[in-house]
């Protein structure tokens, strides 16, 4: 079959060249924002972002967005876009959208949301000198936008304070701020105020007014007052719903304003006056903001967004996002291009190892074709910093990718678009003739020069050139701290390097070595991959640099004696989390960061100390959140404390009952002794972890750290790459050093407890990981050493949200899984279930409630704190979740009650109140135990109550469902009995569809419904007509003698119903299969093995068979389409050029057609005569289908539904070159005929006569021959002429003069009339025959007179 | 500040990337560095009329946005038809406050770019004790954050 893979033209269009600098301005006018949103790709991370924008604008919902990308990242785009959707619904925008999900989801909800938009770019806004002002603008281009987008408006909105001075002194002054003004304009301009306004207008005249002070207060000063009233008027005049306000490079305007200028203050205020006082005063105002830059400190909330919500672009978690963006932007797919793609895939699968080790989708693949997946990734980084690489982003990447593609040969042939292909783009090149890239790219043009030196052939040339440029790609893309390379593999793939005789791989490690060994700027290192060591090789741009010892040492000796440095850097590193270690350091120690990551304080540096770097600032003591540690397998909260000193109440007792340990780390050797700090301890359950002074090792450590980030700081030159990566080895070597040597100092350390349990720090620091764990285990081992239930038994680690479900698992009408599987692993250990029954309730051993009820045996009515007291204290250790499962099961035994708080009033499932809201044995399993219960238990009492039990149809009815719960009381078999006449409806209303599917579905699989399921359904029939419970109870037991062979026979309706469930599909594939045809052997084998698995008695018996039934047709069936769609095309392809032959033949047969109407050239040649009406038929059989590029076979046709083409469809192509034949030989024997010597020169003479172009023309083709060339002359006229010629070829024309036998016949009179008539009538005959007899006989002859002429033959 | 030589390379690029650069010197040393490249030349005081003046500032800057806009827009551009414009006159957009928000709002794009002419250098007027003049205040306004993207001159 060859390379199934066809060129690249036939599967993708290059896109216009895409306009990649949109401007805000531009884009939202309404004749752009059809193709503003039509250019627009919502990835999956953007349509969540969108979404985010959306649902407050249809919630009404006030809400401030920032938009933070690189430059060039397509922000602009972003928010052309969203303004478009929500602005122009008139202009049918939501039609060009092709995100479906974002259409259905948004379309209707928004259109009828009203917004009135304020949107604007903030660069080159700048005032001179400092007339910077964000609300000047602001107002500004509200008025801009509302002359655009609502100009009738427009004169009734006042919006600057001149305008509200003038709207003052019109409508709202009294007389006597009236006579305050007349007073001022005639003291200051001599002029009354209208006389004024009139002469110069409203606009200087509230400038005046302003001036004057007189309206001061009436003039909305603040920020907050003027926007609320700008939006009461736009909203209230003008009909909108709310105002949303787009500002665009926000960037530019933040870098005018450093932090603490009155212009900063203003934005800020401004920002979040917009985006978060007025939403939070139902202000419907939806602020977005773009910039390159963080969203201010200030305007971040305090987390959740409630100021500005933060909607990153193009940031790590939507990376994938680049390469679907820049392949979409630049080309389009084809009708037809999935099946082309798919065989890239499969190819790329079989032939390389990308797509499986990179985890590659057919989906993902699909989105980024024709790219290689490596070659988007070196996109992608770099093009990562505009300002960096010169190189913007998104906009550079699709440049870059556009101009690729743009190559013809590239877009001709059948490979993807690998990594050397992008140096063919003028944007690339520019790009890495920036100063960053430039030394490097100069080498690779040196190190290209000298290929030729190596003397090879011109492909293998080829082949260094492309690893060449791929490897110097590959790392200039790979950030300045990391230096890895490609294996032999990895470059094979990344140039799409083949080699039929020695294969992929091993031809890229020829050349590779080649290079090596000849001096190229080629580094070959030693690497792990996936735990393999590997050979990677990698383009060596830097050459021998300074050393950097000498920049390093004597850094290092200045920070061994700077102790307070040291001591920062000792803290910080303590709560270092896993982005500030190295991998290497995580892999080798196990570690996810400092030894107390865990519990790591906020750092109260602001942003410019973090930006300049400063230490760490910590406020301690910090007392993160209660910690859980485990013991008995038992879930205890306790508490940790970081501190850098010791302090007595650190020791204090335990008092919250749901605390049960206490764990102080100081952070350094604190200044009391080890014996002062253990007399304050004064609980079992608390110790108190200290470190030794810092040793050697560790001080060393914290200089090479320290160093080696000044040194990375102060060597920032590109030129100084080296020095930079030894830096790097350095800190990860410090790094890892120090991360050890702080498990050192601890185990150095000591760990004090009140009573001296000698716990030793070696061994809690022993491993960095379940510290707290071992630590809180020993103390309380040694603390709850009589424990009120049974640890062994617990069959998996017990928390606190495991009680709930043990709760509901116990309780509840029909509890979940995972809940009844608590009770199985949990029941038992707690005392609550037996072994011989782990889901039922039997709690007759419980250690604690016998506790609980001696607790109560001298104050029955108790509060249940008092309960927790006892309790969850040493030596019981029950947890307070513990203690109130056990409450539970004391009332549900019966016998007690829960009076709950009534503060908080318990809801039943029913969602009736909680009567009294007290709990019994009734009422229990009607309640959730929620965060609602937890409240209703703070303050609750126990006090005694009665309660009852229930029924044996439960064995018979829990056949039906085994969620069917005894009833403990008799009030409780009313429920039960509505339990299980509800089972019984829903079962009656299965019966019937389930007889029915089975019964066609047997017929559709040639199978006969089974007699035993016949009478089941008629037994359960009468079993669902019963209407209570005792009446089920009487049919169910006439019916079947025990609830085991109720059960047995109720499986058999079971399997019916669950291959009802998939009765649909597997008749659907059945009729696929049967209607399949034959397009491959190996795929009409396993049609045949399928079809043969749909048998309808095996999969009755066997329907957990039908999933891998459909599985095994779901396999086949992605088979059969690409083969069924290659083959359906291939077809179409062969009969389009049958179709455009007989096209081509048309005007031949038209040209035969009118020769052989010419009868006097003879008979038409044998078989000619019918050849149009041939002609006709070959093209009504030579019709193209439709479909011809990729048939509709993926639903439910197996064949194309617009032809139904099978394989065993013939071409007409005999048909086809017969007609061609008969045409040509016909058109041969006509000019033959023509070209008869007599005919000739009758034509010849006629064509002289004439002077007919088209006559001679015809003589010319009969001469040579070229019957080809008859069609454009033969025309209609052409073979009118032709026949009256030839017609007339048999017709001779004589002339006779008359005045001789007019003269013979002399005068005439009247006597003598009949005898000059007589004479002239024998002279005529006389004429005739004389003419006659001048011609061969046969012709006719046709006779004219002469008066004058003398007479001549022809 | 950049050299001619930068400016060369720039302006010969296929695609630029909203680039509004500021060269600070005469027009005839613009003309050298741009070379054999053709450009539009837009001279701001053109956009008024001498017979028809606005009144006041307001109305000046008023005029002079919508009328720069306006002619902005005019101004024909795509990939097959790249345009360099060369602005004169640029004092007027900061004595007015006009920015360069048109200019990014309405012109500069990937086949688009604009060269804001700053011509006068060393002001050798004999301004009296109590004035003083700050020559580079437009080369200082024009290049602060959020203006041009380069500065160029001849020697750079």
């Amino acid at each position: 079959m060859g390379n199934p893979m066809r060129d690249l033209t036939k599967i993708i269009k290059l896109k216009p060249e895409p306009d990649l600098t949109p401007t805000l301005a531009k884009i939202i006018t309404p004749e752009a924002a059809c193709q503003t949103v039509s250019d627009y790709l919502f990835t999956a991370s953007l349509r969540a972002q969108c979404k985010r924008v959306f649902d407050d604008v249809i919630n009404r919902k006030g809400q401030g967005f920032w938009v933070q990308a690189e430059y060039g990242a397509g922000k602009t785009h972003f928010l052309g876009t969203l303004i478009d959707l929500l602005v122009w619904q008139q202009h049918k925008v939501w039609d060009a959208l092709s995100d479906t999900e974002l259409k259905s989801e948004y379309s209707a909800g928004l259109s009828k949301i009203n917004l009135f938009p304020v949107a604007f770019s903030l660069r080159g806004m700048g005032q001179s000198g400092d007339g910077d002002s964000l609300m000047r603008i602001f107002e500004e281009q509200i008025r801009e936008s509302l002359k655009t987008f609502a100009p009738k408006l427009e004169p009734q909105i006042k919006i600057t304070s001149a305008e509200l001075a003038d709207n003052w002194f019109e409508n709202e002054a009294n007389e006597d701020e009236k006579a305050a003004v007349k007073n001022f304009f005639s003291r200051e301009h001599k002029c009354s105020p209208e006389e004024f306004r009139k002469k110069s207008g409203p606009k200087k005249f509230g400038q005046e007014l302003v001036k004057s002070k007189l309206p001061e207060g009436r003039l909305r000063g603040k920020f907050k007052e003027r926007f609320t009233h700008i939006y009461d008027q736009i909203t209230k005049l003008g009909g909108y719903d709310g105002l949303v306000f787009v500002v665009d490079e926000f960037r530019s305007w933040q870098d005018r304003h450093p932090a603490g200028t009155t212009a900063y203050a203003e934005d800020e205020e401004v920002l979040e006056t917009l985006a978060f006082v007025l939403p939070t005063q139902h202000l419907n105002i939806i602020t977005i903001i773009a910039s390159q830059g963080d969203v201010p400190q200030k305007l971040a909330g305090g987390g959740g967004g409630d100021r500005f919500i933060v909607l990153p672009l193009l940031a790590d978690k939507s990376k994938g996002d680049f390469a679907e963006i820049v392949a979409f932007r630049c080309r389009e797919l084809l009708k037809g291009a999935p099946t082309d793609i798919k065989d890239y895939y499969d190819h790329c699968r079989k032939a390389y190892k990308f797509i499986k080790q990179g985890n590659i989708s057919l989906e993902y693949f699909t989105a980024i074709f024709p790219f290689q997946p490596r070659t988007v990734q070196a996109l992608r980084s770099l093009t990562q910093n505009a300002e960096k690489h010169n190189l913007p982003t998104a906009r550079a990447a699709i440049r870059i990718a556009w101009e690729t593609l743009k190559q013809p040969d590239i877009l001709k042939s059948t490979r993807l678009v690998v990594l050397s292909d992008l140096i063919k783009s003028p944007m690339l090149l520019s790009g890495l003739n920036s100063e960053h890239y430039r030394e490097a790219y100069l080498n690779l043009q040196g190190a290209i020069g000298q290929l030729p030196e190596l003397e090879l052939a011109d492909e293998e040339r080829e082949q260094c050139e492309a690893i060449l440029l791929t490897l110097l790609l590959w790392v200039l893309s790979l950030p300045d701290n990391q230096r890895d390379g490609l294996t032999a593999q990895e470059a094979a793939e990344a140039t799409w390097l083949h080699d039929d005789a020695v294969g992929a791989t091993a031809q890229a490690e020829h050349i590779l070595e080649l290079l090596l060994s000849h001096g190229f700027p080629i580094r070959k290192e030693k690497r792990t991959r996936a735990g393999d060591e590997v050979q990677v090789y990698s383009y060596e741009t830097s050459a021998g640099q300074v050393n950097p010892v000498k920049y390093f040492a004597p850094l290092k000796k200045k920070l061994l004696s700077e102790k307070k440095r040291q001591d920062d850097k000792w803290l910080e590193s303590l709560f270092w989390q896993l982005p500030d270690i190295t991998q290497e350091a995580q892999n080798e120690l196990g570690v996810n960061g400092g030894i107390f990551a865990a519990f790591a304080p906020n750092d109260l540096r602001t942003a410019q100390e973090r930006q300049s770097n400063a230490s760490p600032k910590y406020q301690f003591p910090h007392r993160p959140a209660a910690s859980t540690r485990k013991l008995y397998k038992v879930a205890y909260g306790g508490e940790v404390i970081i501190s850098d000193r010791w302090r007595d109440e650190f020791g204090e007792d335990i008092k919250n009952t749901d605390q049960h340990f206490r764990i102080v780390y100081l952070v350094r050797k604190p200044t009391d002794s080890d014996a002062k700090i253990t007399a304050s301890i004064k609980e079992t359950r608390i110790a108190v972890c200290r470190p030794e002074d810092l040793s050697e090792p560790t001080c060393d450590a914290l200089a090479d750290l320290l160093a080696a980030d000044e040194m990375k700081r102060t060597c920032a030159a590109p030129n100084q790459s080296s020095l930079r990566d030894y830096a790097d080895g350095k800190r990860k070597d410090a790094v890892k050093t120090l991360l050890k040597c702080q498990q050192d100092e601890f185990r150095r350390g000591q760990i004090l407890t009140q009573k001296g349990y000698g716990i030793k720090a070696v061994e809690v620091f022993a491993t960095p990981k379940e510290r707290e764990e071992s630590l809180a285990a020993r103390l309380l081992e040694k603390s709850y050493d009589t424990p009120l239930f049974g640890p062994k038994e617990l069959k998996k680690e017990f928390t606190d949200t495991d009680a709930r479900k043990v709760f509901a698992g116990l309780f509840t009408k029909e509890p979940a899984t995972a809940e009844k599987d608590a009770v199985i692993n949990f029941g038992v250990g707690l005392e609550l279930t037996q072994k011989s029954h782990p889901n039922e309730l039997k709690p007759d051993a419980s250690q604690a409630l016998t506790e609980i009820r001696k607790e109560l045996t001298s104050v029955p009515d108790r509060p249940i704190a008092d309960i927790h007291k006892a309790l969850c204290c040493p030596p019981y250790g029950l947890t307070q979740e513990m203690a109130n499962l056990y409450l539970f099961t004391l009332v549900k035994l019966g016998g007690y009650e829960l009076a709950l708080n009534t503060a908080s009033q318990i809801q039943l499932a029913n969602g009736k109140p909680l009567p009294g809201n007290k709990l019994t044995a009734h009422t229990l399993g009607l309640c959730k135990w929620n965060t609602q219960m937890d409240k209703a238990m703070l303050g609750a009492r126990i006090a005694p109550s009665i309660t009852k039990g229930w029924n044996e149809v439960l064995p018979y009815a829990r056949v039906l469902d085994d969620s069917l719960k005894p009833a403990s009381t008799p009030d409780e078999e009313l429920p039960r009995n509505e339990q299980l006449l509800a089972v019984l409806a829903k079962l009656k209303d299965q019966l019937s569809p389930v007889e029915h599917a089975i019964t066609s579905l047997a017929d559709k699989l040639g199978g006969a419904v089974p007699k035993t399921f016949t009478e089941l359904t008629a037994r359960l029939a009468n079993l669902v007509a019963t209407t209570s419970y005792q009446e089920f109870d009487v049919v169910a037991r006439e019916n079947y003698a025990t609830p085991e062979k109720f059960k047995e026979a109720f499986a058999e309706f079971d399997r019916a119903r669950k291959l009802r469930d998939r009765a649909f599909e597997i008749s659907q594939a059945r009729d696929y299969l049967a209607a399949a045809c034959e397009v491959d052997k190996a795929i009409e084998l396993d049609r045949k093995t399928n079809l043969a698995y749909f048998k309808f008695d095996t999969l009755y018996a066997s329907p957990h068979l039908v999933p891998a039934r459909i599985e095994t047709f779901e396999k086949w069936k992605g088979n059969y389409v690409q083969a069924y769609r290659k083959a359906h095309r291939a077809f179409y392809e062969t009969l389009g050029k049958i179709a455009a032959t007989a096209q081509a033949l048309r005007p031949a047969v038209i040209a035969l057609n009118r020769l052989n109407t010419i009868a006097e050239l003879g008979p038409p040649l044998a078989g000619t005569a019918s050849l149009a009406g041939d002609l006709d038929h070959l093209e009504s059989e030579a019709y193209v289908c439709l479909d011809a590029a990729e048939a509709d076979v993926a639903g439910a046709n197996a064949l194309c539904p617009k032809c139904q083409w099978t394989p065993a469809k013939p071409l007409p192509q005999k048909a086809c070159d017969r007609n061609s034949q008969l045409t040509t030989q016909g058109l041969a024997d006509r000019i033959q005929r023509l070209k008869d010597a007599s005919i000739a020169t009758i034509l010849t003479k006629a064509a002289d006569d004439t002077k007919r172009s088209d006559l001679k023309a015809l003589l010319d083709i009969i001469q040579i021959a070229a019957a080809d060339k008859l069609v454009g002359v033969i025309t209609d006229d052409l073979v009118a002429f032709l026949r009256k010629l030839l017609q007339e070829a048999n017709i001779v024309h004589e002339t006779v003069a008359l005045r001789p036998i007019l003269d013979q016949v002399g005068a005439i009179e009247e006597a003598r009339i009949e005898e000059a008539l007589a004479t002239l009538t024998t002279l005529l005959r006389t004429a005739i025959k004389n003419a006659k007899a001048n011609h061969p006989a046969g012709k006719r002859v046709r006779v004219l007179f002469n008066l004058d002429e003398p007479p001549a033959s022809e | 500040m950049k050299s001619a030589s930068h400016l060369q390379a720039l302006v010969k690029s296929r695609s630029w990337d909203k680039e509004i650069l500021l060269w600070a010197g005469n027009d005839k040393s613009l003309q050298q560095a741009l070379g054999t490249d053709t450009f539009i030349v837009l001279d701001l005081l053109d956009l008024f009329d001498p017979s028809n003046l606005p009144p006041d500032e307001d109305a000046t800057r008023d005029q002079l946005r919508d009328r720069l806009r306006t002619r902005l827009k005019e101004i024909p551009s795509g990939p097959d038809n790249r345009v360099i414009l060369v602005v004169k006159s640029i004092g007027l957009l900061a004595r007015y406050s006009v920015g360069l928000t048109m200019f990014y709002d309405w012109f500069v794009g990937s086949f688009t770019l604009v060269i804001l002419l700053l011509e006068g250098g060393q002001d050798t007027t004999d301004w009296p004790e109590e004035v003083r003049c700050e020559s580079n205040r437009l080369l200082k306004y024009f290049s602060e954050p959020g203006m041009v993207k380069e500065v160029f001159n001849t020697n750079g």
